[in-house]
C-alpha cells in the first residue's frame, strides 16, 4: 500500500497542486459553508487520480503487480482520510495564523462543529463515489458524480426552504462526535462495496 | 519445478473465445507466444497474471495456482512489461524507482540505477515526455531490478526501431544466464523470438495451434518446393500448409513423412508460423 501512497502523493504533487491551493483558500474564508467545498474537492481528487493511473493504463498493471485487491482499494480510501486530516489541520492552523493578528479568531465550538460536519460530508462523499469509481472506473464514475452533485444541491435547496428550522434543531443537538461517527460508518460500509466492485472489474 | 503450467484455459468476451489453451513454460526456459493482433496473447497473459477472470481450466506460476491465496507473494518473483509501458506517466524514473522500491520486497535501487545508465534513461524527465522506445526500456528497468525469476513481456519490442529492439533483446539474454530464469514473451516480430527462444507457442484465433520446442519445430519441418500438379504425390498428413504462386507451389511438410529424396530446405520460424496460420491445404 505505502507504494500506491508514494505513487498517489508525486501524482498530487506534479498534477493536483491547484487542489491543494484551491482547498487551503476556501479554509481562510471566515464564512464556514465555504469548508464544505473542501469535502467536494476531497471526492474530486480520488476521481482525478484514478483518471490518471486509466489514461496511461497503469490500473492495468496494477493487478499484476504484487498487491493484493484488498490493500488497492483501502489505499484510495486511506489516501482520502489522509487528505481530509491534513487538510482539517491545515486549516486549523490557516485561520488561526491569517484571522488572530486581526483579533478575530473564528476556531471556536461551532466552527469545529461545521468542520466535523464537513468531514463527514466528504467520508460519505468518498464512501458513495469510490465504489461507484472502482466498479466501473473514473468515465462512468464522473458521469454519476456530476448526477449525484446536482441531485444533493437540489436536495439541500429544498430541504433548506423547507425545513430550515428542523435542520438547525437537528444540527444543534448532534454533538460534533456524532458527524464523525456516521462518517466513519458510510466508510466502513463502503469500503466492501468497494472490494466487490473492484473484483468484479477486474474478473470481467 | 515448471515457470508456468497452463490446463484447458479458457475465456469467452462477447465475439472473442480463448479456446482450451494448454502448455507448459519449464523453469530456465523462454517461450515465445507468437500470434497476430487480436489472437488472444495479452488475454492470455492476463490471465496468466490473474488480472482477468477465468471461465475455465487451471493456471499455476511458479509452483502456485494463480487464484489461491499465495499468488500475490508469488508476483514478487515476477516482473510484468506491458505493451506502451502502462507506467504512471507523471512520475519520473527516480520516482518510479522509490514506488517500485516500496511494492517488491527485494527491489535493488542500486540495479535499478545501473539499468537507467546503461540504457541511458533520465532520471529526472517524466515517463510522459519519454519516448515509446524509452518507456519500453524503462519498463523493463523496473522489472528487472527485483530479482525476478519469471519475467512475462507483452509485446517489449513492437512498433521499436531495430536498435531499440536489439538492445532489449541483450538484455533479456543477460536475464536468461542465471539457470532458474524464465521468460515468456509475446510479440508478433517473429524474428525476435527465433533469435531468443527455447520453446514457441503460437495462437490463432483464440486457439494455440502450436506448442513446440524451437530446435524441434525447425528440425521436424521443411518446405518442400515444387511444380503445383506434384503437391498430390506428397503424403497428406505430411503437409501443413501449402503456398501457390506464378512459379510453382511451396509445401510446409513433417520431413519424417515424406521421401528422402525430395528436396527441402529448412524453414524459419516465421515460415512455419505463417503456413500454420493460413492452414491451406492441398
Amino acid at each position: 500500500m505505502k507504494g500506491l501512497f508514494r505513487k498517489d502523493l508525486y501524482v498530487l504533487r506534479s498534477i493536483g497542486w491547484l487542489f491543494i491551493l484551491l482547498d487551503l483558500l476556501f479554509t481562510l474564508i471566515p464564512d464556514l459553508r465555504f469548508f464544505a467545498f473542501a469535502a467536494f474537492y476531497t471526492v474530486m481528487l480520488a476521481l482525478v487520480l484514478m483518471q490518471t493511473d486509466e489514461q496511461c493504463k497503469f490500473d492495468t498493471l496494477l493487478p499484476m503487480l504484487p498487491i493484493s485487491r484488498r490493500r488497492v482499494v483501502l489505499e484510495r480510501y486511506v489516501f482520502g482520510w489522509v487528505y481530509i486530516a491534513v487538510l482539517s489541520v491545515l486549516a486549523l492552523a490557516a485561520q488561526a495564523l491569517v484571522w488572530s493578528p486581526m483579533g478575530h479568531l473564528p476556531v471556536d465550538g461551532g466552527y469545529l462543529m461545521m468542520m466535523s460536519l464537513d468531514i463527514c460530508i466528504a467520508l460519505v462523499m468518498e464512501g458513495l463515489v469510490l465504489p461507484i469509481l472502482l466498479r466501473y472506473g473514473s468515465q462512468k464514475g464522473r458521469l454519476i458524480l456530476i448526477v449525484s452533485i446536482g441531485f444533493v444541491t437540489a436536495m439541500s435547496v429544498g430541504l433548506m426552504s423547507g425545513g430550515y428550522e428542523t435542520i438547525l434543531s437537528v444540527l444543534t443537538h448532534t454533538r460534533a462526535w456524532h458527524f464523525l461517527l456516521l462518517g466513519a460508518a458510510v466508510s466502513a460500509l463502503s469500503i466492501p462495496l468497494s472490494l466487490a466492485g473492484y473484483r468484479k472489474r477486474i474478473e470481467q | 519445478m515448471n515457470a508456468i503450467e497452463v490446463r484447458a484455459l479458457g475465456k469467452k468476451y462477447p465475439g472473442f473465445e480463448l479456446k482450451n489453451v494448454k502448455f507448459t513454460l519449464p523453469e530456465g526456459c523462454i517461450m515465445g507466444l507468437v500470434g497476430e493482433n487480436g489472437a488472444g496473447k495479452s488475454t492470455l497473459i492476463r490471465l496468466i497474471m490473474d488480472a482477468a477472470g477465468r471461465d475455465s481450466g487451471d493456471v499455476r506460476v511458479l509452483g502456485t495456482d494463480n487464484q489461491g491465496p499465495g499468488f500475490v507473494k508469488i508476483k514478487d518473483d515476477i516482473g510484468v512489461v506491458l505493451d506502451d509501458a502502462r507506467l504512471p506517466e507523471s512520475l519520473n524514473a527516480r520516482q518510479l524507482g522509490r514506488v517500485f522500491g516500496d511494492i517488491y520486497s527485494r527491489w535493488d535501487t542500486k540495479v535499478y540505477e545501473d539499468y537507467l545508465k546503461r540504457l541511458d534513461l533520465p532520471e529526472k524527465k517524466r515517463v510522459k515526455d519519454f519516448s515509446r522506445g524509452m518507456k519500453m526500456k524503462l519498463a523493463l528497468a523496473c522489472a528487472l531490478s527485483h530479482d525476478a525469476r519469471l519475467l512475462i513481456l507483452d509485446e517489449p519490442t513492437g512498433g521499436l526501431d531495430p536498435v531499440v529492439r536489439d538492445e532489449i533483446l541483450e538484455i533479456l539474454e543477460d536475464f536468461t544466464r542465471r539457470e532458474d530464469r524464465s521468460v515468456l514473451i509475446s510479440s508478433h516480430i517473429v524474428s525476435d523470438l527465433e533469435k531468443l527462444c527455447d520453446y514457441v507457442a503460437f495462437l490463432h484465433r483464440g486457439e494455440l495451434l502450436l506448442f513446440e520446442e524451437k530446435d524441434r519445430l525447425l528440425e521436424e519441418y521443411a518446405i518442400a518446393r515444387l511444380p503445383e500438379e506434384r503437391l498430390r504425390d506428397l503424403p497428406e498428413e505430411a503437409v501443413h500448409g501449402v503456398r501457390r504462386g506464378k512459379y510453382g507451389a511451396e509445401a510446409l511438410v513433417e520431413r519424417r513423412r515424406v521421401r528422402v529424396d525430395l528436396p527441402l530446405e529448412r524453414p524459419s520460424l516465421e515460415d512455419i508460423i505463417v503456413f500454420f496460420a493460413r492452414g491451406e491445404k492441398k
